[in-house]
């Protein structure tokens, strides 16, 4: 019971871990990224950020559930910090980059914003020659950390919150992560299967002022089963994710840029394991689709 | 609480590591650089010749925004384009010329075409025999290299722009050329240092 006395107190201090680790991370990346982000046109910028649309779609529509095990009735209050981060895989380091116009070579491979040098591409009759723009993030993962309450049992249903609002500072926008969803437990209509089931809906949003607008669903179906302290949990899961950027380009001509790009992710498969630990929980999983996504974490509350 | 401890230092070890704010260090944006004049040309003969009130000096630090410059590390030029305004049945014959404010100029591109084919605009890409660039091209690309590198260290450099040439019949009054060479500069956004000694302004003269 001592543990529960301390949950607001440990809350707290997790909810302010969570917020200055997101809260650095996605600030001072986004004022780099949308620096350069800005001197790129609607018809170039795709590829150069696409591999963020597609990392951040997957890891946030990660960590939604770690056990399939949902009581009918009672309450049930808990509280996760979920660490997610999805690896960059090799293609999303350079993209297919359109030359100016009248270029021979008309096209030609350069980096993206996770990619290294920008490459130049030289025009065979002229010797004009053209460059895209270097990488700005060195990294092999795309991590995103989210506090998530999850609340119920009403008729064997939970419902899940995330919510992370960062205000304006200085020149940054407000940055604001919100997400909801509700799990319900298939296993209540199905008494003889031997192993937790259950179906969840997830939907989430991650807005950066009016640069960045960011919207994804989920649906899925879940499975555990525990033994003792152990829980081994699957899933399959569909999802969506789209990424709006709307900005005005930097470049003299100041024209306004508004794309919408979609995550590579529409379907993955979820294997992972928890221990329970009186009312602390400890939980990892791996997530296979077009991306790849690792998420773990802890939580309190049962 | 130990337990607790343990697991926030470990969450902040494995966030803080895991590398989203690992910037390449020096990395390069190449930024659009369009240096371009609009400008009248006389009418009631048949000469264009790029003296004072037909050509016009560009502030290159106008051209891009404000906090790139002192940061930039090199120009590039890819494109060199020539719009015609105004309505004229004639040809015109000549080359489009740059120069540093005062400096000696260079010819830039030679030009040969109707007044009228140049209407939406001509690069040196897609007409061979409308614009060209100067040859030897090896030398005309060096020599602007060389011009438009100077503002890597002359943050207030201004170059100017014009034409010389001929018409195939009088022309009438009213007629505007737009020359535009398009460059890139690339700038270190990574880099704080900001010597900013520029003004913002075109000037017509």
């Amino acid at each position: 019971m001592d543990t529960f006395k301390r949950i607001p107190g440990l809350i707290a201090i997790i909810m302010l871990v969570a917020l200055v680790l997101l809260g650095v991370s996605t600030v001072s990346a986004q004022s780099d990224m949308e620096k350069v982000v800005k001197q790129f046109t609607d018809q170039s910028v795709i590829g150069y950020i696409q591999p963020i649309a597609d990392m951040f779609g997957a890891n946030m529509n990660s960590g939604y559930f770690h056990t399939a095990a949902i009581e009918q009735s009672g309450f049930h209050l808990s509280f996760d910090m979920i660490g997610m981060a999805t690896m960059l895989s090799d293609g999303q380091k350079t993209y297919t980059a359109t030359a100016p116009p009248g270029f021979n070579p008309a096209t030609f491979q350069t980096a993206t914003m996770f990619g290294g040098k920008g490459a130049v591409v030289t025009d065979a009759a002229t010797g004009l020659s053209y460059r895209g723009s270097d990488g700005v993030f060195n990294t092999q993962v795309f991590p995103l950390a989210v506090p998530q309450l999850t609340l119920g049992n009403l008729y064997g249903t939970q419902v899940l919150i995330r919510y992370i609002p960062i205000p304006k500072m200085d020149n940054f926008p407000n940055v604001t992560l919100w997400g909801i969803g509700a799990r319900h437990s298939i296993s209540q209509y199905l008494p003889d299967v031997p192993v937790d089931l259950a179906a969840g809906i997830f939907y989430s949003s991650f807005t950066v002022g009016d640069f960045i607008n960011y919207k994804g669903l989920a649906i899925n179906g879940e499975a555990s089963m525990s033994w003792s302290i152990l829980t081994v949990y699957s899933g399959l899961q569909w999802e969506k994710s789209s990424m709006d950027l709307s900005y005005v380009s930097q470049d003299v001509s100041h024209t306004s840029v508004s794309v919408t790009m979609d995550g590579a992710n529409t379907f993955r498969f979820i294997l992972g394991v928890g221990l329970g630990l009186g009312p602390l929980k400890i939980f990892g999983d791996a997530n296979f689709g077009s991306m790849t996504t690792f998420s773990a974490g802890f939580g309190f509350g049962g | 609480m130990k337990t607790m401890s343990i697991l926030l230092v470990g969450l902040m070890a494995v966030l803080g590591t895991t590398g989203f704010n690992c910037i390449n260090d020096g990395f390069l944006v190449s930024v659009n650089l369009p240096v371009s004049a609009e400008f009248a040309i006389n009418g009631g003969g048949n000469t264009i010749v790029a003296t004072q009130g037909q050509v016009v000096d560009v502030q290159l630090s106008s051209q891009i925004d404000q906090g790139y410059v002192g940061k930039m590390k090199a120009v590039r030029m890819y494109d060199i384009r020539l719009t015609t305004i105004g309505t004229y049945s004639g040809a015109i014959t000549g080359t489009l010329v740059i120069m540093p404010k005062n400096g000696a100029s260079f010819t830039l591109a030679d030009i040969n075409g109707n007044w009228a084919d140049f209407n939406a605009g001509k690069s040196v890409f897609q007409n061979q025999q409308a614009i060209q660039i100067h040859k030897p091209v090896l030398i005309t690309v060096q020599n602007l290299q060389n011009l438009l590198n100077q503002f890597i260290t002359n943050n207030a450099l201004v170059v100017t722009l014009g034409a010389n040439g001929t018409s195939s019949s009088t022309l009438p009054q009213g007629l505007r050329l737009r020359i535009e060479v398009l460059a890139q500069v690339d700038v270190d956004l990574s880099s704080n240092d900001n010597n900013n000694n520029g003004n913002n302004n075109n000037v017509n003269h």
